[in-house]
């Protein structure tokens, strides 16, 4: 279920992409609507896929853990989440 | 594609390209913070990375679905590019690797999404 969730939003959305701007005439004469719509919804879910507990704190953000949600990375002297 | 300069194409990209590095390492907003550097680093890392794989990814996906044995430099440009939209969200927080993957799946999906023959296709020129 959820692998075809998955397969339908990488793959049959783009294809329906390129459909809809044939038969809208959209002179997308660069390909900016499958450069960055499809790999905008992409980057989304990837930075979910991939995000590391590491890096995120490294980045600033607290932890998503609740347990963990007043530990704030040593770098965090700019972004106040918890506050 | 008539009409149009694929010299100037590449170079196009290649400013995109340079920008991005203002654009996602510069989204740190400041050097002075401790350890800031490392998070402004991993992500001109990841920019560098997820660009060149979907640069690689988005060609070789043009090649094999092409009739022609030939490299689309279109489809290089906009590989590239589709790498750099798809790691802008995540280049903070993932690791090096994470970044050519997505990177290589960005050129995939702008493949798929521009149809098999990109906008040259669409307009019916060839």
């Amino acid at each position: 279920m959820t692998a075809r969730a998955l397969s339908n939003i990488l793959f049959l959305s783009p294809v329906l992409v390129s459909n809809l701007l044939l038969k809208l005439e959209i002179d997308d004469a660069v390909d900016a609507i499958p450069v960055h719509a499809g790999n905008g919804i992409w980057g989304c879910i990837a930075t979910g896929l991939f995000t590391s507990p590491t890096l995120y704190l490294q980045a600033g953000y607290a932890s998503a853990d609740p347990a963990n949600a007043a530990k704030v990375s040593p770098s965090d002297d700019r972004r106040q989440p918890n506050c | 594609m008539s009409g149009h300069s694929v010299t100037l194409q590449v170079l196009g990209t290649f400013i995109l390209w340079f920008g991005w590095y203002g654009f996602n390492p510069g989204s740190v907003l400041t050097m002075g913070a401790p350890g800031a550097w490392k998070v402004a680093s991993l992500a001109a890392v990841n920019t560098s990375l997820a660009a060149a794989s979907g640069a690689v990814s988005a060609m070789t996906l043009r090649w094999l679905l092409s009739s022609e044995n030939v490299f689309d430099i279109t489809a290089v440009c906009n590989g590239a590019l589709s790498g750099l939209v798809a790691i802008t969200a995540g280049c903070a927080t993932v690791w090096p690797w994470a970044a050519v993957v997505i990177g290589f799946v960005g050129g995939l999906i702008y493949i798929g999404g521009e149809g098999g023959g990109g906008a040259e296709r669409r307009s019916g020129a060839k």
